[in-house]
């Protein structure tokens, strides 16, 4: 082990993609309601 | 099993001045203290997501309904999502995971790992079963911060806003719920006019915004161990992904926070740890290169 982290160098494969939940389609904006007192 | 909590130690003040526990009541003497479901369970929403501590701006601590309702700068009527998180970000600088509409199964996952769900509803089918407001069948939010399998069913801690206790047939403070009722409230929350979450989209869906941590109760010590490869490291600028660049290590190991989910804004959620020791500390990088120490 070098214990570094360097920058990638031409011909250095890019990283896989990091396991993520990808963010959710948009959805309606819905209004709440007024509760009677 | 026993059951599994989100953090849920609110408190607030009613109208009359009592200080409630178990919630933060939307009655709480304010201008729109009717409308303010939103803004109050937005307030335990980020309450719980903070684990109760203060974040580093932003006041009061805890929010209310009617702090979060001035912060949206609305003056009238009831709010969405949209307004409350820009709100509760605005001044407390606390970021928020988007809402959304997913399976329900998936609101229960998240209260079964300990995270909260602040969760729209239509409120007819928890009016029938117990009522913070009695005849009321409109559109409402209450935050989830418990999990409960029993034999009879599972049933789920809902910090309604509205168990503020104001009369003797009000529930005072967080009550358990059975999911199946949940579940009709959610399908039952109206999206126009017209439709309802089951018209537009299906039975057995949810409308909701889940908090972004959880609670932990007990604390694990974690080390990243990252052999030589190429990875990802993220820039986090309060709570939420800025960016990140490509590196290559020859491989390496150092402490490092528990895995937390953060998320980038148009790209979705990531599980990331932040190192803690060594020559790379402050560094975020993917949580599957952690370990808990033994």
């Amino acid at each position: 082990m070098t214990d570094d982290i360097t920058d990638l160098e031409p011909g250095d494969q890019e990283p896989a993609e990091d396991e993520h939940e990808p963010e959710p389609e948009a959805v309606p904006d819905v209004a709440t309601d007024e509760v009677p007192e | 099993m026993s059951a599994i909590y989100a953090y849920k130690d609110f408190y607030g003040r009613r109208a009359d001045g009592t200080i409630i526990r178990g919630i933060i009541p939307q009655f709480d003497g304010s201008t729109f203290a009717g409308t303010n479901c939103g803004p109050a369970s937005e307030a335990m929403r980020v309450v719980s997501q903070q684990q109760g501590k203060r974040p580093s701006k932003g006041s009061p601590w805890y929010p209310t309904g009617a702090s979060i309702r001035r912060e949206t700068g609305d003056t009238s009527g009831g709010t969405n999502p949209s307004q409350t998180t820009r709100a509760s970000f605005n001044e407390y600088g606390v970021p928020f995971a988007a809402p959304r509409i997913r399976a329900w199964r998936d609101v229960t996952d998240r209260l079964d790992s300990g995270y909260a769900v602040d969760l729209l509803v239509g409120y007819g089918p928890i009016d029938d079963y117990l009522s913070g407001s009695p005849g009321f069948r409109g559109n409402h939010r209450i935050v989830l911060v418990g999990y409960n399998k029993l034999s009879s069913g599972l049933k789920l801690l809902s910090a309604d806003p509205l168990y503020d206790g104001r009369r003797s047939n009000i529930p005072l403070g967080a009550k358990w719920i059975p999911q199946s009722v949940l579940v009709k409230a959610a399908g039952a929350l109206r999206t126009d006019g017209v439709h309802t979450l089951n018209s537009t989209h299906g039975n057995g869906m949810a409308y909701f915004i889940p908090s972004l941590t959880r609670l932990v109760v007990d604390t694990k010590d974690y080390r990243v161990v990252v052999p030589a490869t190429t990875f990802w490291v993220y820039s986090v600028v309060s709570g939420v992904i800025t960016g990140r660049r490509a590196a290559k290590t020859g491989g390496f190991s150092a402490r490092c926070t528990d895995p937390t989910q953060y998320r980038w804004p148009g790209k979705g959620t990531y599980t990331l740890v932040r190192i803690t020791s060594g020559a790379h500390a402050g560094k975020y990088i993917a949580a599957r290169y952690a370990e808990e120490i033994a």
